[in-house]
């Protein structure tokens, strides 16, 4: 399900500090929190997932790398969270993402940043238009910037955004 | 595809009010550019807010209000207001 390991900024930043724990960095509950509206009919999640392989790397407690490629049938309209097995018909989705998280001054104030590409291969048609593929990039954080009561709970206020953009589009 | 481009933000509260520890609340913009191939907007943006309160055990209750001034589907949509409540139930 590339739209939980990928682009997913409501994702809390695990943290040892209970003082500093949170469920999710948001509870809003429009679509584009859960899947990024440039990537709508091109990688799978609910309620289309679709089969894939995830590779994760964590090169040091605070980074990590992902990356994944899946079928990518969904593009050309087959509703691949019906199908029982891959449909592999020359679409294929690929993506990958790099992310680095912190804790910022005497307050320890976790937050993190994330950047990913991502690419759909096959042909693809839209309304009077028809391509090869189709590619993007992304870019999210999140930073808690302020503790009402440091060490104590994890009541206060954090911040979050996500941003991307598509290359071309059928 | 429909969105070409996409800027979203948003800040949230954790136990702010006073004897509401695991209340939360929150504010968000989503901004998306939108392909006009199929008819819609130039683009469109949407608004939500929410205060997520605990009610008992491992349930909580989740108003929301959300404003899109700029509906994409059709330039002839007026704007738009929505009011949402979800039960959530962990177990």
């Amino acid at each position: 399900m590339p739209t939980i390991d990928f682009n997913n900024v409501s994702r809390p930043i695990a943290v040892s500090d209970e003082s500093l724990t949170i469920p999710s960095v948001t509870g809003l509950i429009y679509t584009p929190i859960f899947k990024n509206p440039t990537l709508i009919g091109a990688a799978p999640g609910y309620y289309n997932s679709a089969y894939g392989i995830t590779a994760n790397v964590a090169p040091t407690p605070n980074s990590y790398f992902t990356c994944a490629i899946y079928d990518g049938a969904l593009a050309t309209g087959v509703q691949t969270g019906l199908a029982a097995t891959p449909v592999f018909n020359g679409h294929y989705f690929m993506i990958s993402e790099a992310g680095h998280a912190w804790l910022l001054g005497r307050e320890a104030m976790p937050g993190k940043v994330a950047v990913g590409g991502w690419a759909q291969t096959g042909t693809l048609e839209g309304p009077g238009v028809k391509q090869n593929g189709s590619q993007g990039l992304y870019t999210f954080g999140s930073q808690r910037i302020w503790l009402r009561h440091p060490g104590i709970d994890n009541s206060g206020v954090s911040g979050f955004s996500s941003s991307v953009s598509m290359t071309r589009i059928p | 595809m429909i969105a070409n481009r996409y800027f979203g933000l948003g800040f949230t509260g954790f136990g702010l009010v006073p004897d509401r520890s695991v209340d939360s609340m929150g504010v968000g913009l989503a901004w998306s550019w939108l392909n006009r191939r199929y008819g819609f907007r130039s683009n469109e943006a949407m608004l939500q807010a929410y205060y997520q309160a605990h009610l008992i055990g491992t349930s909580f209750l989740e108003p929301v209000i959300s404003y899109i001034p700029n509906p994409g589907d059709s330039p002839r949509i007026q704007a738009a207001v929505a009011m949402t409540a979800q039960l959530t139930i962990l177990f």
